[in-house]
């Protein structure tokens, strides 16, 4: 369509620059419209399914089983939600919650210093690399592999069905990361900015609580969100490691909903939608935090 | 305000030797700059007096104490950092502030010295910005402010006006030096640029390869080189060599090269006698010592094939043989190119070929 505007007012224009002109604006227009398309295609793709998933909770039975689907109900109701919160999801919520949030900061609080210690501290190089080549190898080992062993460890401790294991465990698999990209995180930062800290009387850890950590607030932040993202979404470990409504966090809660004799695609898309609300919420925040990160460094002059 | 004593300073990064025996007296008040190429050992020194450095070898005195062990904070040093590694996320004020902060100091005190020393640097209007809205001269200004804001025993400065424009370069040298002279306090210079070098210091110590060449005033660095190094890095225009040897003509001593037959005094004759039985030796010899007659008489003629107008004074490219020599001029200089000089040596240093030493 666009293209046949484009040759449509080079023949209509008399003069020779201007038809130069408009051929080149609509050149840029149309790739500004291949672009915008693209983006708006893969935004469908994603957007789509968790639409569905939305909408599927408020549908009534007719609707859900309707062929060809409809995509949008014709008869919404809450009586998914009303089970799903009877189903007390709002613990699993809560778990989730408390495992993942605890997770993410103990996680932190493990891998900044050791991210430091491998960037600023004189160590071998053979030494770093051996070590966070290590830890990298836990990160990229699947969690399946890992799970297996993990569940024998825990269960001879006897600490299966308890937050604090999974706790333990989501920290212990994602510290690898953490460090990974703090580690590069830290490496932007110039020495001499630390040093200039040192120098004008600051202790080495007051120098990175008053200096450098909030120079890499943005990334230590989007880190988190990522960490609390993992953490949130974690379903081999937990699968193993949840018996109970104690524990239980919501992937497995969902999964919980399938019953063997009748399933409830209402409830199962209740709770799916209450499970992506958080993301969602992370994601977005995580787009600004990225976006200040990079104008961060450019009003730094540094 | 204290001395500063650097005795047999040695360090080692690895296996490579960055420092090797240094001894350095830096006398209170004085103002030292350590001039040396890249990679000559001047900034690990400097960072080693900072205390960011620990040295391999060798004592560091500040006053009377030996800070070998103390940690930078407790040296009470400041240091102006090439990059002036400012606080990207603090205001110029809080960046000026920040040694007082860490020091406790009174929020009345530390408003009014923050503001008494932005005054004396006059970046009073960059106060509330971050350092990323302020030019390089003015982030220059804050860095020294927050060096100068503490009153610390001893400044040292990295290359501090290597960021900055030329313009404001040759002002800012001259603003530091009043600046140390102000506040009397002992500093530290780092710099690869003699020119800062000369017109700064009170003593300037030259390096090479991680080793002290020589310690003195500009004027005795300038006219008294201890080697050829020092005779090479030193001068605007460099100093000229004409690599020879000795010999005795009819009980003359002369430097005789494949272009010159130069005439060296009995006095020095003697010392080269003593110093360099070899006679093999270089005469260095600056441009502005280097005399000639244009009437076409005399010995060592040359051609000369450029002339480099510099505005104040014009320097002569001569050649001959495929020696080059700089020679200055007057501005209003009556030589044209392919012009024949005969020159005369009126001041030169004759330099040991095989140690570089200076014979005098």
């Amino acid at each position: 369509m666009a293209q046949t505007e484009a040759s449509g007012t080079a023949a209509n224009e008399p003069a020779p620059q201007p038809v130069a002109m408009a051929a080149h604006e609509n050149r840029f227009n149309l790739r500004k419209l291949f672009v915008v398309v693209v983006l708006y295609l893969a935004a469908f793709w994603t957007l789509v399914p968790m639409y569905w998933v939305a909408i599927s909770s408020i549908k009534s039975l007719r609707d859900l089983a309707h062929i060809p689907p409809r995509f949008f109900p014709t008869d919404p109701r809450l009586d998914a939600w009303v089970t799903i919160f009877e189903r007390r999801i709002l613990e699993n919520v809560y778990n989730s919650l408390v495992v993942a949030t605890l997770a993410t900061i103990i996680c932190l609080i493990i891998a900044v210093p050791a991210a430091y210690a491998a960037t600023r501290m004189r160590l071998p190089f053979k030494f770093v690399a051996i070590v966070v080549g290590l830890m990298g190898l836990v990160a990229l080992l699947p969690p399946i592999a890992s799970a297996i062993p993990l569940f024998l460890l825990g269960s001879d401790l006897g600490i299966i069905d308890e937050k604090y294991t999974l706790i333990i465990l989501y920290t212990v698999l994602n510290t690898a990361f953490a460090v990974w990209v703090l580690r590069g995180t830290f490496m932007d930062v110039p020495m001499d900015v630390e040093e200039a800290a040192l120098m004008d009387g600051d202790t080495r850890f007051g120098a990175v609580r008053r200096i450098l950590l909030p120079l890499i607030f943005p990334s230590l932040f989007s880190i988190a969100i990522l960490l609390f993202i993992f953490n949130w979404n974690e379903y081999i470990i937990a699968l193993y490691f949840v018996n109970s409504m104690k524990t239980m966090t919501l992937p497995i809660a969902i999964q919980a909903q399938i019953p063997q004799h009748e399933l409830d695609w209402g409830v199962v898309s209740a709770a799916g939608t209450i499970a992506v609300f958080p993301v969602l919420v992370a994601a977005f925040t995580l787009q600004r935090f990225l976006v200040r990160g990079l104008t961060f460094g450019v009003a730094s002059g540094q | 305000m204290a001395e500063v004593r650097i005795e047999g300073l040695t360090k080692y990064f690895g296996d490579t030797c960055a420092v090797n025996q240094l001894n350095l007296l830096v006398r209170d008040g004085d103002l030292v700059v350590l001039l040396g190429p890249s990679g000559c050992g001047k900034t690990t020194t400097m960072r080693c007096v900072a205390g960011l450095e620990r040295p391999t070898y060798g004592d560091i005195y500040i006053g009377d104490t030996r800070v070998n062990d103390l940690e930078p904070r407790e040296r009470d040093v400041a240091l102006v950092f090439q990059s002036y590694a400012l606080y990207p996320h603090f205001t110029a004020f809080d960046n000026i502030a920040y040694p007082l902060r860490l020091r406790k100091t009174p929020k009345e005190e530390m408003e009014r010295r923050v503001r008494d020393v932005a005054e004396m640097l006059g970046i009073t209007h960059t106060l509330d910005r971050p350092p990323g809205l302020c030019s390089g001269g003015e982030q220059q200004r804050i860095a020294l402010g927050r060096a100068i804001v503490r009153e610390p025993v001893v400044f040292l400065m990295d290359e501090p006006l290597s960021n900055i424009d030329a313009l404001l370069r040759v002002y800012m040298r001259a603003e530091i030096k009043r600046l140390q002279h102000e506040l009397g306090t002992t500093m530290i210079y780092v710099t690869h640029d003699q020119v800062e070098g000369m017109t700064m210091a009170d003593q300037i110590a030259v390096m090479n390869e991680g080793t002290l060449q020589q310690l003195g005033t500009p004027s005795e660095i300038y006219d008294l080189p201890a080697n050829n190094f020092v005779a090479r890095f030193v001068g605007s225009t460099p100093m000229n060599f004409v690599p020879g040897a000795l010999h005795k003509e009819n009980g003359q001593t002369v430097h005789k090269s494949d272009q010159f037959v130069i005439p060296v005094g009995a006095e020095m004759a003697d010392r080269a006698a003593e110093l360099c039985p070899s006679g093999k030796c270089t005469l260095g010899v600056r441009p502005e010592d280097i005399h000639f007659t244009t009437n076409g008489e005399g010995d060592n003629q040359a051609r000369v094939f450029l002339l480099e107008p510099l505005g104040s004074e014009t320097i002569l490219d001569i050649e001959k043989e495929g020696l080059l020599l700089k020679v200055k001029d007057v501005a209003s200089t009556q030589v044209r190119e392919d012009d024949i000089l005969s020159l005369t040596f009126n001041r030169f240093h004759l330099f040991d070929d095989d140690t570089g030493a200076a014979i005098r």
